[in-house]
């Protein structure tokens, strides 16, 4: 079966429009079990792929599928399903948030939300590092980063020109896997 | 429309790095933005990571907002584009190349190991954020209520977020 572009376009949106923070379970259940585009062993594949390369790894993974289906336009169907519709909400959110910013509770309100939100990345935060790090060295690179980011506000690219091959070689990533 | 294309700029460098997910790149995007061009106040950039917090879709969308925010709808385009279209064509390319040469083994262990790489880079954007929260000992109630009920319940993420703006409306 080959999906086309509007296909792609509409299940990428689908996807991206009904992700709030949590968008890789949701998308795994939409592509591997709602619409049996990829098996598992594909999405997992795909999905650590995705992630090692540059940029969101969601997006990587709807551009590689796009492009098997239906190559240049599908790949950029699938990326504008994703990046699109959830771009306007914001946008539209901003907008209409702004708008009323002289209204001192607006402001408020953009300030609670702000610490809600911190609150939430730092749950989401915990549940990585329960989720992703199971050895003691990960943790030693997890504390190092943090350090190098958060505290000594070091450039990313320097951080990750270090931490990036040290990870991947501390994690048997760099080995001959079979 | 010099701006834009600075923003542009930034947010196709900001892709370029973003590996282990794309909030890793809040951090980078806070130290540019507001610390070294001082584009946005630290306050206006977390209202901004708030807003990208309760958009739908890949946690990208801070992009989109700051382009906004700063030059207007086409840089907040532009920023986006910078931010997706590139680092596609190189996911598109690569895959071309690699088919099946990743086993489920390789897999597993390069996500193991960008486990560390996102873990504290999400941490750094919640503490950077933290650090310029506006509204005092109950800003930091409201963060800290909102982090238990994500940590500990499987509430929808909109909740603590509009729990917030309401508390915030109403006291801040």
């Amino acid at each position: 079966m080959r999906l086309t572009p509007l296909q792609l376009f509409v299940a990428f949106s689908r996807i991206s429009l009904t992700a709030f923070g949590q968008l890789i379970p949701i998308a795994r259940h939409a592509l591997v079990v709602r619409l049996q585009w990829f098996t598992d062993a594909e999405f997992a594949e795909h999905l650590a792929i995705g992630q090692m390369l540059p940029g969101p790894n969601m997006v990587n993974v709807s551009a590689a599928l796009g492009d098997r289906h239906a190559g240049w336009l599908g790949a950029a169907a699938a990326v504008s399903g994703m990046i699109l519709p959830p771009t306007l909400v914001a946008i539209a959110i901003a907008s209409t948030l702004y708008a009323f910013a002289q209204d001192p509770r607006v402001a408020g309100a953009l300030s609670g939300m702000a610490a809600a939100a911190c609150g939430l990345v730092l749950a989401t935060a915990l549940k990585l590092a329960r989720g992703s790090i199971k050895r003691i060295v990960g943790v030693a690179i997890m504390l190092a980063i943090f350090v190098a980011v958060a505290i000594l506000r070091l450039p990313l690219g320097v951080v990750l020109l270090v931490a990036l091959p040290l990870t991947l070689w501390a994690h048997g990533a760099l080995r001959k896997l079979t | 429309m010099n701006l834009a294309l600075e923003i542009a700029g930034v947010a196709f460098v900001l892709s370029m790095l973003a590996v282990g997910g794309a909030i890793a790149i809040v951090p980078e995007l806070f130290r540019i933005a507001v610390e070294n061009r001082a584009w946005l106040s630290a306050a206006e950039f977390n209202e901004l990571f708030a807003i990208s917090q309760a958009a739908p879709g890949p946690s990208v969308m801070i992009l989109a907002l700051v382009g906004w925010k700063v030059a207007g709808p086409l840089a907040g385009a532009m920023a986006i584009s910078a931010f997706v279209v590139p680092s596609s064509v190189i996911a598109v390319l690569t895959f071309r190349k690699l088919k099946r040469s990743f086993s489920p083994a390789r897999a597993k262990a390069v996500q193991m190991a960008l486990g560390p790489i996102s873990c504290a880079l999400v941490a750094s954007s919640g503490v950077l954020i933290a650090r310029n929260l506006e509204g005092g000992i109950l800003a930091w109630g409201i963060g800290a209520g909102a982090a238990l009920v994500a940590a500990l319940t499987r509430a929808h993420p909109l909740l603590p977020l509009a729990a917030g703006a309401a508390v915030g409306a109403a006291l801040l």
